[in-house]
């Protein structure tokens, strides 16, 4: 390989052999709304089974929805908005080419995503104790009438799929921040820190769905 | 090189848009009934109220820090497309499920 070894210029945008790099960064990024587009179709379909469920059985979702602690929720919401802050500055410290404030701000935005499923593993602990989770003894009794498992399996499926997307674009976070800390971004090239930020508002964006859905609606 | 890639937006604007959007969080928590003890209720509206906040905080999210009020007309229709899915599937629902099932009401 010591042959194909080549110097890359810091900050300098990659090679392609039929794209310009300016028509690479626009094609990129249009590729990411596109596939955002499908992750917004995704989570439309939970959205629209909750919309159904909570018109059929509205008074036990009434019911279910109080025992989610809303204090919790709304730390998580505003920890996630802080975060989306943080990744939006760091998109502008690449397009300045400064490396080392992309680090600093991504940095910030995985902390962040850390706290947010730390304060998730304690709401699911604490409905584990409760007994309103799949498998406790609660749950699988007569008494734990089959309309509230409609409601805290929305609700897991919900919030599971949306905390899959914060340990995935935690992920991405830190490979952006990699790349980073190599001082591969400038002005001229910065596409997987818009792309990575992008990814990481889309989490934000579903959470300021969920949040009053599931914690605060009466 | 002069030329920009994308849009730039300083930071003191997406320090504004977060201000905001926290203050709106901070809204939406009080009017719920649930949080205040059915001192603040609205009734059928409430439910109105949070989802047109939470519409509102995702447009700010969208417009500046996923800068999307600066793209061009083909990330908007690549955005858009996929909402107008979202709404024909959400109205469709809302028209067909009231006269076909009617709520199941609790024995308590």
């Amino acid at each position: 390989m010591a042959s194909e070894a080549k110097t890359v210029e810091a900050g300098a945008p990659p090679v392609y052999h039929h794209i310009d790099p300016v028509n690479a960064y626009h094609a990129s990024k249009l590729g990411m709304w596109l596939f955002l587009a499908t992750e917004i179709l995704l989570f439309s379909v939970l959205f629209s089974a909750f919309a159904v469920y909570n018109w059929m059985y509205f008074e036990y979702f009434h019911d279910a929805a109080t025992k989610l602690d809303w204090r919790l929720g709304a730390i998580n919401t505003a920890v996630l908005l802080f975060s989306s802050y943080t990744a939006a500055v760091a998109v502008y410290k690449a397009q300045i080419s400064d490396n080392r404030g992309v680090v600093i701000n991504f940095g910030i935005s995985f902390l962040c995503g850390l706290i947010f499923l730390v304060i998730k593993y304690i709401e699911y602990s604490a409905k584990y104790e409760h007994g309103y989770f799949p498998g406790t003894s609660y749950w699988n009794s007569t008494e734990f009438s089959a309309h509230y498992k409609n409601y805290f399996g929305l609700y897991y499926t919900m919030t599971g799929l949306h905390a899959l997307h914060v340990v995935i674009g935690m992920g991405v976070l830190l490979w952006v921040i990699g790349l980073a800390r190599k001082n591969r971004f400038s002005s001229r090239y910065y596409t997987p820190v818009e792309l990575g930020a992008l990814y990481w508002h889309l989490v934000d964006l579903i959470w300021i769905f969920l949040f009053p859905l599931l914690y605060l609606i009466d | 090189m002069a030329e920009e890639l994308g849009h730039i937006i300083h930071p003191r604007t997406f320090l504004k848009v977060l201000v905001i959007l926290l203050v709106l969080t901070l809204l939406t928590v009080l009017l719920s009934p649930r949080v205040s003890g059915e001192m603040v209720d609205f009734g059928k509206i409430n439910i109105v109220i949070a989802l047109s906040i939470a519409i509102i905080k995702a447009s700010l999210v969208l417009s500046y820090f996923m800068h999307l009020k600066f793209e061009g007309l083909w990330i908007l229709v690549y955005f858009i497309t996929p909402v107008i899915l979202l709404l024909i599937m959400i109205l469709g629902l809302f028209i067909d499920t009231p006269v076909r099932i009617d709520p199941i009401q609790p024995p308590f």
